[in-house]
């Protein structure tokens, strides 16, 4: 029911209207085959665990999120009130499908999940978050990352 | 986030994005995208369903076997029907909203408390079934939120509740938090609720709700621009009501 035509008129107006970016010469990134690749998820939902800052207004940073961390110390701090947070409340894996991951590993379909996984927050001009992907990549990389899920809200 | 797949694979690292907006996935076409017809919020699909969870997750990634791109695939299946059923459901527990206006602090804190006990042996009930859950963004507890959500509707606005941040900052994770606990106890009642028949209950039929209906008000005839800002987040676009609606 996230098709366009289905929402709220409110809401699918400025939707339609987004002045879309557009990237030049784009990148293709070939790599091992899936039951090889290390897989992370960067989530736009603005997670965070309870110990670190929440997200504010216009942020364009990112918060860490250790593969470890137990579901009731995961929220979020999105400042969009227009999409649904019910089911996030009900099933963190709606948003951040780690436990699917796991699953995925452990039936041999990807190699392995990564240690740790990002967030930032959407509703942002992805061209201002260009600084915050510039520090994570090291950070995958050091946790032999080669492949991204990313995940929108 | 289709431009984050661009920006990261500048960077040398592969990506297969989920997009629930299709015609953003069309205009940014990143190298992998797989658009899903599913709620915003919802990118993996409802909750509990980990088997429809997986097959979204493995449609994603499977993206990464394609030779060339930008690839832009299709989910073929909506969500199971029972995560936007078609039963109706009702609140056992009846606030009564009143047609007149709460009017002055005190009563709004007393409204706000008032909903807050009623609910909470149900959010009790959400926190066991789920193992968790999403309130208390480090902020406080329910009753100081009440509190200063109140002082909010007194003749002059009150100084910000927190020493690092301003008003309008510290405002919004208290209503986010005043909401989450609402929808969480909800969905532990019995009727399985869906997301809409939650949402329809929060903002047409709780005082919190309309509370915040009210608040936002408040916050958008600031000339502040922040307080103008905390306004449009209060409540989603497609629940503003006007203001000689709201009560």
């Amino acid at each position: 029911m996230a098709r366009l035509a289905d929402i709220d008129e409110s809401l699918r107006k400025p939707l339609e209207g987004l002045d879309c970016p557009t990237f030049e010469a784009p990148a293709w990134v070939t790599g091992p085959k899936l039951n090889q690749r290390r897989v992370a998820i960067i989530s736009t939902a603005a997670l965070s665990t309870r110990s670190d800052k929440t997200f504010a207004v216009g942020e364009a940073d990112y918060r860490v999120i250790p593969g470890n961390t137990a579901g009731d110390d995961l929220v979020m701090s999105h400042v969009s009130p227009n999409f649904d947070r019910t089911g996030f409340q009900q099933d963190l894996n709606v948003v951040f499908p780690i436990d699917r991951l796991r699953e995925l590993a452990d039936e041999g379909v990807i190699g392995s999940v990564a240690d740790y996984h990002y967030s930032l927050m959407g509703s942002t001009d992805p061209t201002l978050l260009a600084p915050a992907v510039e520090r994570l990549v090291p950070l995958l990389k050091k946790d032999a990352v080669n492949t991204l899920l990313l995940a929108p809200v | 986030m289709c431009g984050l797949g661009h920006l990261f694979e500048k960077q040398g690292i592969a990506t297969t994005v989920v997009s629930l907006i299709r015609l953003h996935a069309e205009k940014i076409a990143p190298p992998r995208c797989l658009w899903v017809p599913f709620a915003l919020g919802r990118p993996f699909g409802p909750a509990n369903d980990a088997p429809f969870q997986q097959r979204v997750v493995r449609a994603a990634l499977e993206l990464l076997e394609r030779d060339d791109g930008p690839v832009l695939e299709d989910f073929p299946d909506d969500e199971p029907s029972n995560s936007e059923g078609e039963t109706a459901w009702s609140c056992p527990v009846s606030f009564a909203r009143s047609a007149e206006v709460l009017t002055g602090a005190a009563a709004v804190r007393q409204s706000l408390l008032d909903e807050i006990a009623a609910m909470q042996p149900w959010y009790e009930q959400a926190r066991q079934r789920d193992g968790r859950t999403t309130v208390s963004c480090g902020v406080e507890d329910l009753e100081s939120i009440a509190t200063v959500m109140a002082s909010m509707f007194e003749d002059e606005l009150p100084a910000s509740p927190d020493a690092d941040r301003s008003l309008a900052e510290a405002m919004r994770p208290r209503a986010e938090d005043l909401k989450a606990f609402m929808l969480e106890a909800a969905s532990a009642q019995p009727g399985n609720p869906t997301s809409t028949e939650l949402n329809d209950w929060f903002w047409n039929e709780t005082q919190t709700g309309d509370i915040l209906q009210r608040l936002r008000h408040v916050c958008i005839a600031q000339e502040a621009a922040d307080m103008k800002t905390l306004g449009f987040l209060l409540v989603p676009l497609a629940r503003h009501i006007a203001p000689d609606v709201a009560a």
